[in-house]
């Protein structure tokens, strides 16, 4: 049982110090932190003594009654009212009480009983009022004390109406005398509103003190007195006393966890809609991401054959590739301007960014980025749609601090799919193009010709002839045709390894972008968040039945 | 005057009753406005509108904490056992008014306490019957009861039937003497005093009588006790009576409460007692407090007034904000319009030779237009960009709209919970229930009546071009001049030139070139400054703004605030101008 109540206690306890974006449950925390102190409280005191509250309205006889107990003068009674102002305790000689701010009178004969003798619950003297609370908040058992005048009174009724099944209470008639027992109406009328009480006693407080200030024996008109005396002395034995202590504590448990189970009710239908919420802006998101990223950046054929053809002008041989190179930097010579030359806009575009994440060794730099402001947008309306849904549910979620992530999120997917796959696509294609065997199937045709100038030119020496200057400008024409002939089908070759490239790149952008933990890791964790509290109150539920 | 007053209190009775209906079907605002108003309601209902009906009879109520004995003093007071006495606490719930058989005929008849509904008590233990409705009265006839005195039996004020606290608290009103019945237990009661401070506030005359008192020493622990009661409640005139505890009913019925302070026993200090004076007195104080109270309640209505007004107003300050920030893109070139219109007023010649320039421009910006792509998609690696198409427009509108219209629903719902009472309680669940979906799309509706924005936009814009134009004749002027003079300039200034020299050379050139340039640097010069000259976006955007603005109170703020426009309403009726006024005239009475 204990240790049950501990582990209820525990996850109360993490309930308690909830300061999360729930706003019903944090709402509850300072409540819910108080019942966890008095659960604390109490379970540690589980085994000892039990504090008795003698409460009732003022004027009924609480203090006559604890003298009756007592069987001497301790608390002062009086005709006027009201009488008693300050709680007063009377308990056994030597026991540590649990509370030091009232006064004591250490004269008791009975043994785990501390008797309190509190102010009225109901004289004008609202601080009367207040301190009987204060008795009442760390009682384990509350005598209710009534007259035949006082005890449907509202006043002390209304004390006692939050404590319901939280204290065993007993009920104890006073000022008992020929007129008859309000027992059955009283009983009745608690019963009604959900109180439950102990044993009931009847008694005239003054005739028990006379008697037993006198030293005689227990009479008729006493009525129920010297139960009450035999109730107290005997039958609240430490069984008894541990059982009450125990039954409070559950009756806190209950009531705390109704509070809880409440507000976990008023959340869950609003929990669904929100993760279908979440769920839906995630997959529109990746879906918007990915339409337009290959719909505009990805679908630009300049950026593929602009790649494939720097890394094959990097690595191109012999002649024709040598030929390649010089019109590729030519090609690219804007690009490598300095900013202040550049066009206007050259700087900013899309494309740009990609392709010189395609070709350069450079890492991402870090204040660019490449997620393209349309999709921001699109998500902003997300965000705002699934923002208006968490408010109306009662949870808060920081605002723009998604829009960050979601930007770099998708930066570094871009990059890591740019850099990864795609590049290395690009620099197979451009390997390949560069390969010895391609660089001599292309060299072959203008080396053949140039040979044969050559042969023409040596025998034509040898024979002491000259050669016509149409020959040369004839030679130099049909190599220009060939080189160029040569470079047309390079650079075709060069767009088709681009174009597959891109066909290849635009697969792994699409299981990039849906790859889970895209967007909304705010919302998300939120939700957790308050699922994860739900299960938690579902346990204490659980483990409270 | 009497009769003067009478009538505004009916009116006055009239208008509240009015206003209270008018209310009914908002729980919130009528629980915050009637809150605490019970008493004086009371007041006017039981006390300032009957009593000049019925002024020559005493009303003497019997009233006090519950099974102090209320019934046993009763009982002893009218000399017979007519109201059931029961040895548990709240057992009369309903009251019970014993007169003559006169005062009997009249009260049944319903002229002696016309706010409760008078019924004959046909059994002994009707008073103490739950089942009745709470404002019965019961009547009884007693013959031994002087004409101008009735008695009342009232339900305690203190127990856990908090009905009974609501009919006592109807006879506190009605009566004009409360015999105040208290015990030595019961004299400091909260509850107790409560009731009676408010009846001594309101001019009640109190007589307090101990009951159950123990007779040792000329019930001197009684007096003290008497003394601390009348303490409490701020009683000035003091007259003591007193029931000693060893009494027993059965035996005298006619016993007569004996007094503690030299006066008659208390029924012969009730006959005596000057009813013209006494209920005259007990009026007035009435009236008195009555006004105190009316007092506050009118400021409430002011209050409430002006609360509802500034939470009205924080509404539409956040719509307007939110407008505000809603900056449409027109999607046409602004530029272009001004030059179109200057174009089609310019003079023969110069129209001549523009004609003949924007044709060589135009052919010239398309060759240029192609060849700056080609290089521009070589060099960015992007397309150009395209305008936008009128649904591409239209659907990025749509967007910007539909963020701004959640993020103000959003924050209505987030700015309705931190309202003050009543108005959080009349409109946050309002806020919460709008159906965002459908707010949205009739929003963006209305504020995107036209398909194509920058049809829409052009024809705002020609408008307030030629509104422009006919309003600045100077500045008009100036405009055309300098179109002229651009076109014209070159032309003319080339052409002598290539008449004088007579060849084919450089000022043939210039001539033939010279409209191509005057056309073109008068279209540079009136795209530049079109919007500068003419805020031609202006008009179009402030009623494309406006037109949010009104959407968002249309289909938002008027759908959630109807509560507050209602209660609004309420407040300024003529039920509350009445209500204000009669106040102001019960005040100058009183």
């Amino acid at each position: 049982m204990s240790d049950s109540i501990l582990n209820v206690l525990e996850h109360l306890e993490a309930l308690a110090d909830y300061d999360g974006p729930w706003k019903a449950l944090r709402q509850e925390t300072a409540r819910l932190r108080e019942r966890v102190n008095e659960l604390q409280t109490r379970e540690a005191r589980l085994d000892d003594v039990l504090v008795v509250a003698l409460v009732g309205g003022s004027g009924v006889g609480k203090s006559t009654l604890l003298n009756a107990i007592a069987g001497d003068q301790i608390a002062l009674t009086s005709a006027m009212r009201p009488c008693t102002t300050k709680p007063m305790a009377y308990h056994p000689p030597g026991t540590e009480l649990p509370f030091h701010e009232w006064e004591g009178v250490p004269r008791s004969a009975l043994e785990h009983l501390v008797l309190i003798d509190t102010p009225d619950s109901d004289s004008i003297a609202h601080i009367h009022r207040e301190r009987t609370v204060e008795v009442l908040k760390q009682c384990d058992l509350i005598v209710l004390c009534a007259s035949t005048e006082k005890y449907l009174d509202e006043a002390s009724w209304s004390l006692l109406r939050p404590l319901r099944g939280q204290r065993a209470m007993i009920c104890v008639e006073t000022k008992a005398g020929p007129q008859p027992s309000v027992k059955e109406h009283w009983l009745e009328r608690l019963k009604d509103q959900g109180f439950e009480t102990g044993p009931y006693f009847r008694v005239n407080a003054l005739r028990t003190l006379d008697r037993k200030m006198a030293g005689g024996k227990p009479e008729e008109e006493e009525y129920d007195g010297p139960a009450l005396d035999q109730f107290l002395r005997q039958e609240l034995n430490r069984e008894r006393i541990a059982r009450i202590k125990r039954s409070n504590v559950a009756g806190l448990l209950q009531k705390a966890t109704q509070r809880l189970d409440e507000i976990a009710e008023e959340i869950r239908p609003a929990l669904a809609d929100l993760e279908k919420g979440i769920q839906a802006s995630d997959k529109a998101l990746a879906r918007e991401s990915l339409g337009f990223v290959s719909d505009h950046l990805f679908a630009e054929p300049h950026l593929w054959t602009y790649a494939v053809g720097r890394e094959t002008s990097v690595r191109s041989k012999g002649y024709i590739g040598i030929c390649y190179r010089v019109l590729d930097a030519l090609r690219s010579l804007p690009m490598r301007m300095p900013s202040f030359l550049s066009l206007a806009g050259l700087k900013n575009s899309d494309g740009r960014r990609a392709a010189e994440l395609l070709t350069s060794d450079d890492l991402m730099p870090h204040e660019e980025t490449i997620a393209p402001e349309r999709v921001l947008e699109y998500y902003r309306t997300q965000q705002s749609e699934l923002a208006l849904t968490f408010v109306r549910a009662g949870i808060e979620v920081r605002e723009g601090a998604g829009e960050l992530a979601f930007q770099q999120e998708l930066d570094r997917r871009l990059v890591s799919v740019i850099k990864g796959p795609a590049r290395e696509r690009v620099q197979n294609g451009a390997r390949r193009l560069s390969r010895w065997l391609t660089t001599v199937l292309l060299d072959v045709p203008p080396v053949a010709f140039l040979c044969y100038t050559a042969f023409i030119v040596v025998k034509s020496y040898l024979a002491a002839r000259f050669l016509d200057v149409s020959f040369l400008i004839h030679s130099a024409t049909v190599l220009a045709i060939i080189t160029t002939v040569e470079l047309v089908i390079l650079s075709f070759a060069i767009r088709s390894v681009a174009w597959m490239a891109r066909q290849g790149s635009l697969q792994d952008l699409k299981a990039a972008f849906l790859a889970p933990r895209l967007a909304f890791e705010e919302e998300k964790a939120v939700l957790q968040d308050v699922r994860d509290n739900l299960k938690r109150i579902e346990s204490i539920k659980a483990m409270v039945q | 005057m009497d009769d003067a007053l009478n009538h505004d209190l009916e009116v006055f009775d009239t208008a509240l009753r009015t206003l209270d209906s008018a209310l009914e079907s908002q729980p919130a605002l009528h629980g915050a406005l009637f809150k605490d108003t019970g008493e004086w309601r009371k007041l006017l209902t039981f006390k300032l509108l009957p009593q000049l009906a019925g002024k020559d009879v005493l009303v003497a109520a019997v009233a006090g904490g519950t099974n102090t004995g209320k019934s046993t003093v009763f009982n002893l007071l009218a000399g017979a056992e007519l109201s059931p006495v029961r040895a548990t606490a709240a057992a009369t719930c309903r009251p019970l008014l014993v007169g003559n058989q006169h005062r009997f005929d009249q009260g049944v008849a319903g002229n002696l306490v016309p706010g409760l509904q008078a019924r004959f008590q046909a059994h002994d233990t009707d008073p103490i019957d739950r089942s009745a409705a709470p404002d019965t009265l019961f009547m009884k006839a007693c013959e031994g009861l002087p004409d101008h005195m009735v008695l009342l039996d009232v339900p305690d004020v203190d127990s856990i039937d908090l009905i009974n606290w609501d009919v006592a608290e109807n006879i506190q009103a009605v009566c004009d003497v409360l015999i105040a019945v208290l015990t030595g237990e019961k004299y400091q009661d909260e509850q107790v005093i409560a009731y009676f401070r408010q009846a001594a506030d309101s001019g009640r005359v109190i007589l307090p009588l101990m009951n159950k008192a123990n007779d040792a020493q000329d019930f001197e622990v009684a007096r003290a006790q008497l003394e601390d009661f009348c303490q409490s409640v701020g009683i000035e005139e003091r007259t003591f009576f007193v029931v000693p505890h060893d009494f027993t009913l059965m035996e005298s019925c006619d016993h007569r409460i004996a007094s503690l302070s030299d006066t008659e026993p208390l029924r012969a200090y009730l006959e005596q007692m000057d009813v013209v004076d006494t209920k005259d007195r007990v009026y007035r104080d009435t009236l008195k407090h009555f006004t105190g109270h009316t007092e506050e309640f009118v400021a409430r209505l002011d209050d409430f007034a002006k609360s509802f007004d500034g939470v009205s107003k924080l509404f539409e300050h956040r719509a307007e904000a939110v407008a505000q920030s809603y900056d449409p893109e027109p999607g046409a070139q602004v530029g272009k319009l001004l030059h179109n219109h200057i174009k089609a007023r310019r003079g023969a010649v110069s129209r001549t030779v523009g004609k003949v320039g924007a044709a060589a421009v135009d052919g010239v910006s398309y060759v240029g237009r192609s060849l700056g792509e080609m290089v521009r998609s070589r060099l960015t690696l992007t397309s150009a960009k395209k305008p936008p198409t009128a649904d591409e427009l239209r659907s990025y509108h749509a967007r910007e709209l539909s963020i701004r219209t959640r993020d103000f629903i959003r924050d209505c719902v987030e700015l309705a919970e931190h309202l003050d009472q009543p108005a959080r309680d009349m409109v946050a669940k309002r806020f919460e229930a709008l159906e965002v979906t459908e707010v949205v799309a009739a929003v963006e509706a209305a504020t995107l009546v036209d398909d194509n924005i920058s049809d829409a936009f052009r024809a705002h814009a020609e408008k307030t071009l030629d509104e422009w134009w006919n309003d600045n004749k100077m500045r008009r002027l100036f405009l055309v001049q300098l179109d002229a003079m651009l076109m014209l300039a070159p032309t003319a200034v080339a052409l002598p030139l290539a008449v004088y020299s007579g060849g084919v050379g450089v000022p043939e050139v210039v001539a033939a070139t010279s409209p191509l340039a005057g056309e073109f640097f008068s279209r540079v010069l009136e795209h530049q400054f079109a919007d500068k000259w003419v805020d031609l976006m202006a008009p179009w955007h402030k009623e494309q703004q406006a037109r949010f603005e009104r959407a968002l109170h249309e289909h938002i703020l008027e759908a959630a605030l109807v509560p507050l426009a209602e209660g609004r309403a309420a407040l300024d009726s003529e039920a509350a101008e009445t209500l204000r006024r009669i106040h102001t005239q019960c005040l100058t009475v009183s």
